[in-house]
């Protein structure tokens, strides 16, 4: 399998460069459409009435019938227009897609962050329940294993909580990657994600954030500068759209936060506690959250009475995942199907990889039906490269296939800890 | 529609249901200094929360502080810039000392000066034993602050494992917790835990079948997080529906999940396990099971009086009790911590209620006295001594109606006495099991 490839497969990416520009020609292509009909529709009209009556120049009366056949002939032409562009743009879609995928686009996701909606497949239930514990205002974890989809259904979550109407809040989903959160700079962090997000939306009301502490990012900033920056962002929220808001604060890859000092994470409940921290809602995503508390205080992982865990995609959903993407360009056999299930445990990203290896054996053999024989081809070539992969891990080398360091941050919500002074990431890794 | 049950955090306003006679006790501030004792997410925080909203408050966190003294002074700092657009007459916060001790030396002084008074809530206050294990001056310190600064009214709210402070200043004075009225902050009396099931205080009420509410309320015990919790599964459209299996070991799974029966189990110590493993299983309670013991656990509600005898405070707690508690394992509180705070910390609140009733300590003495001399000739005569109390307090102008208002006051009462004679500690023994004995017949 070309690993370069699966590189260059980050399908938003790709998909987002061929959807501008066709967009800009359709747009193009419909206007010049409706002048063209307009012109022959008034030709055709004039002509029309011109010849029933035999003379000119035409009454008032000849107008009106002008006019009116002109109107109707441009409907009818134009609606025919469209009848054949959409004839068309059928029998030349699946050769513009498998072009594109020929090109190095890839119609699954592997390992990436879905961020688009309508790519995403399953978890209804979760994001459901999700997003009625955050608007009864409880903190939730989510568990699951790595890859199984978390970081997706945060960008989900974030999606949803975004203009979700309530009477009381406004929610202000804030996404923040632990990954390369380092322990003396986590309120730091927070302060700086939320800030982010709270400027973004309140610039959305014609309103801005007033200056924070963390702005000049102090020298042990902590969880009480925090609760003072909280201050002033909760009152301009307030000013600005009449409610106070819920910040929704969506902590992915949080089982860093297992190996704070205790007291960071004291620190941590100590202030959701508090008046202004009861605006912040905790949603804690990771494999699993250390029960472990020697202290005499409260532990702070009692904050999360609702749990989640995420395990495979249901079936249906699954299947959805397999043949959408492909729809109308590849088919699979059923036993197909129920193969790849079967193999991956419906587990999304193990579906992705088996489905998009598939994809380039066929664009590579000019078919058009994935068989059990790809699928079967499919699942050696990839216990092949875990075995490969787990082989560099134990020699001490780092591989991260088809994933990069940091998801899509939908419409920029994303927190990247690590930006020093000048912008610029550190790579702390 | 959104479930109107909070599980997270602290609740306050119109979510916050119940604990009307504490508030008001506190709030009068009658007692310079209190102890809130109870168990995990019972409720204390919101209690806090709640008094705040009654009171002139400096809310002092000290998990938020993660015990640093510094920067608990730096939180007393923020209270006092935050209230003094409330309350004009606290001090500018930036002439305030950085030593949190001499900080609220301070802000006595000016709320003195202005004729008020000012609560100090403390929550998470077991940290205090964490601060003193390495520097046991600190709680000294803050003792002096309670008996030195008359406008401040302290309040702390812990979990049983402040009791260790007590151990931790035996030697060279008084321990830490003498002096603070002890207050148990245990179930939802039936009437609150009802009204925070139907939601009377918020805007849309919630119904829920009679028959329903009942079965709740036994099954939680009143524990205001089982109330909420189970409030939040069963919320379907504007009402509760029946609980399945499913609902009960979700309850279960997440009161257990979250550490909290296991942090109360912790924080309890031998004696108590013994009574607690005795009850669980229906056995009879260890002969030695000391009634400071059994009346402590109760206000914990950690037990609940059943009949003629004792139950555990709530089924699921029962439940993972019998199942998953490691009765082999142990103790980290001490027995001794335990009975100091259960006896010892009652004497203020014992001392304010009888002067409250106008009744002299000479009094609480005579009847005492009577008492004794009545017990002397019923087990001369060796008849049952239950019912002749009984009879011997309704004699016509006996003190039985001075002794039945002391009653409630009783364990705190006695505690007080032992330090008197060893003749008094008898003769109180025998009387307590004479109160446990009438009230297992009553019952």
């Amino acid at each position: 399998m070309d690993k370069s490839a699966i590189g260059k497969n980050t399908s938003d990416n790709g998909q987002k460069r061929v959807g501008t520009g066709t967009t800009g020609l359709i747009t193009v292509g419909f206007i010049l459409a409706i002048i063209l009909c307009f012109g022959v529709a008034y030709w055709t009209a004039y002509r029309t009435v011109a010849g029933l009556t035999g003379d000119l120049p035409l009454s008032v009366d000849h107008n009106v019938r002008r006019i009116t056949v002109t109107g109707l002939v441009t409907v009818a032409l134009f609606v025919g227009f469209l009848v054949v562009l959409f004839i068309c743009y059928g029998a030349i879609k699946p050769k513009l897609e498998v072009s594109a995928w020929r090109a190095g686009a890839d119609p699954y996701i592997v390992g990436d962050v879905i961020g688009e909606p309508e790519r995403f497949y399953g978890r209804e239930e979760a994001l459901v329940e999700l997003v009625r514990a955050l608007e009864a205002g409880n903190h939730v974890a989510i568990y699951g294993e790595r890859r199984i989809g978390k970081t997706s259904l945060l960008h989900q979550l974030a999606h949803r909580l975004r203009g979700l109407p309530h009477p009381a809040v406004h929610f202000l989903p804030v996404f923040v990657n632990f990954q390369m959160v380092s322990e003396p700079r986590f309120f730091s962090a927070l302060a700086d994600a939320i800030a982010k997000a709270a400027r973004r939306e309140l610039e959305q009301h014609g309103q801005s954030l007033p200056s924070l502490r963390a702005d000049d990012r102090p020298e042990g900033y902590d969880s009480l500068d925090l609760a003072d920056d909280l201050e002033v962002t909760v009152e301009a929220f307030q000013e600005a759209t009449g409610r106070p808001p819920r910040i929704a604060l969506l902590l992915d890859e949080a089982d860093k936060m297992n190996g704070y000092d205790p007291h960071t994470q004291e620190a941590l409940r100590g202030l959701l506690m508090t008046p202004v921290g009861s605006h912040v809602k905790l949603v804690w995503s990771g494999q699993m959250m250390s029960r472990e508390w020697h202290l005499e205080s409260s532990p702070w992982y009692n904050l999360f009475k609702r749990e989640i865990h995420l395990g495979g995609l249901e079936e249906e959903a699954a299947v959805r995942l397999i043949r959408e993407p492909v729809r109308g360009v590849f088919t699979y056999e059923d036993e197909t199907v129920q193969r790849i299930l079967e193999l991956a445990d419906c587990k999304p990203y193990t579906i992705q990889r088996i489905c998009s290896f598939c994809v380039r054996r066929l664009l590579a053999e000019g078919r058009y039906c994935v068989t059990t024989d790809d699928v079967e081809a499919a699942w050696g070539e990839l216990q092949a490269e875990d075995a490969r992969r787990a082989a560099e891990e134990a020699a001490g080398l780092t591989y991260e296939a088809g994933r990069p360091a940091w998801g899509v941050a939908e419409e920029g919500a994303e927190y990247r800890a690590n930006e020093n002074e000048n912008g610029n990431e550190e790579d702390e890794s | 529609m959104i479930s109107p049950y909070v599980t997270s955090g602290p609740v306050t306003g119109a979510d916050f249901y119940g604990r009307g006679e504490l508030l008001g006790e506190i709030a009068a501030g009658r007692c310079r200094a209190t102890y809130v004792l109870g168990t995990r997410q019972i409720g204390k925080t919101s209690l806090l929360r709640q008094v705040e909203t009654l009171v002139p408050a400096m809310f002092l966190d000290l998990q938020w502080a993660g015990g640093r003294l510094d920067d608990l002074a730096r939180q007393g700092r923020r209270e006092v810039r935050r209230k003094r657009r409330q309350h004009p007459w606290l001090p500018p916060d930036d002439g305030l000392p950085d030593d949190l001790f001499w900080l609220l030396e301070a802000v006595n002084d000016a709320v003195e000066e202005a004729g008020e008074r000012l609560w100090v809530l403390m929550d998470e206050a077991e940290i205090w034993v964490r601060v003193a294990r390495s520097d046991p001056e600190v709680l000294h310190r803050l003792r002096g602050i309670v008996q030195n600064c008359p406008a401040l009214r302290v309040v702390l709210v812990a979990s049983k494992s402040l009791s260790e402070a007590n151990t931790l200043t035996s030697e060279g004075g008084s321990p830490f917790l003498s002096g603070f009225a002890l207050r148990y902050l245990g179930p939802l009396s039936q009437q609150d835990g009802a009204a925070l099931l139907c939601q009377k205080q918020g805007t849309v009420p919630v119904t829920v079948d009679g028959e329903l509410l009942i079965h709740l309320l036994v099954l939680t015990g009143g524990h205001p997080l089982l109330l909420q919790l189970l409030g939040e599964r069963l919320y379907e459209e504007g009402q509760l529906r029946l609980p399945t299996e499913g609902d009960i070991t979700g309850v279960l799974d997440q009161m257990v999940r979250t550490g909290i029966f296991p942090q109360d189990f912790a924080a309890l110590s031998e004696p108590e396990w013994a009574i607690l493993h005795a009850v669980s299983l229906g056995q009879p309670l260890p002969s030695d099971a000391d009634p400071a013991y059994l009346h402590g656990l109760v206000g914990l509600c950690v037990l609940r009086r059943e009949g003629d005898g004792y139950a555990i405070g709530n089924d699921f707690f029962a439940c993972w009790l019998r199942e998953q508690a490691d009765w082999e394992a142990k103790a980290k509180v001490s027995a001794e911590g335990t009975l100091m705070v259960y006896t010892q910390s009652e004497l203020e609140p014992v001392l304010v209620a009888v002067q409250e009733n106008r009744l002299a300590l000479a009094e609480v003495e005579r009847l005492l006295d009577a008492i004794r001399r009545a017990l002397v000739i019923w087990q001369r005569e060796g008849a049952p001594l239950a019912p002749r109390l009984e009879a011997a307090l309704s004699k016509p102008g006996g003190p039985r109606h001075k002794l039945e208002a002391t009653l409630p006051l009783l364990p705190g009462a006695l505690a007080y006495k032992v330090e008197w004679s060893g003749e008094v500690r008898d003769l109180l023994t025998a009387l307590q099991a004479i109160l446990i004995h009438k009230g297992k017949r009553e019952g």
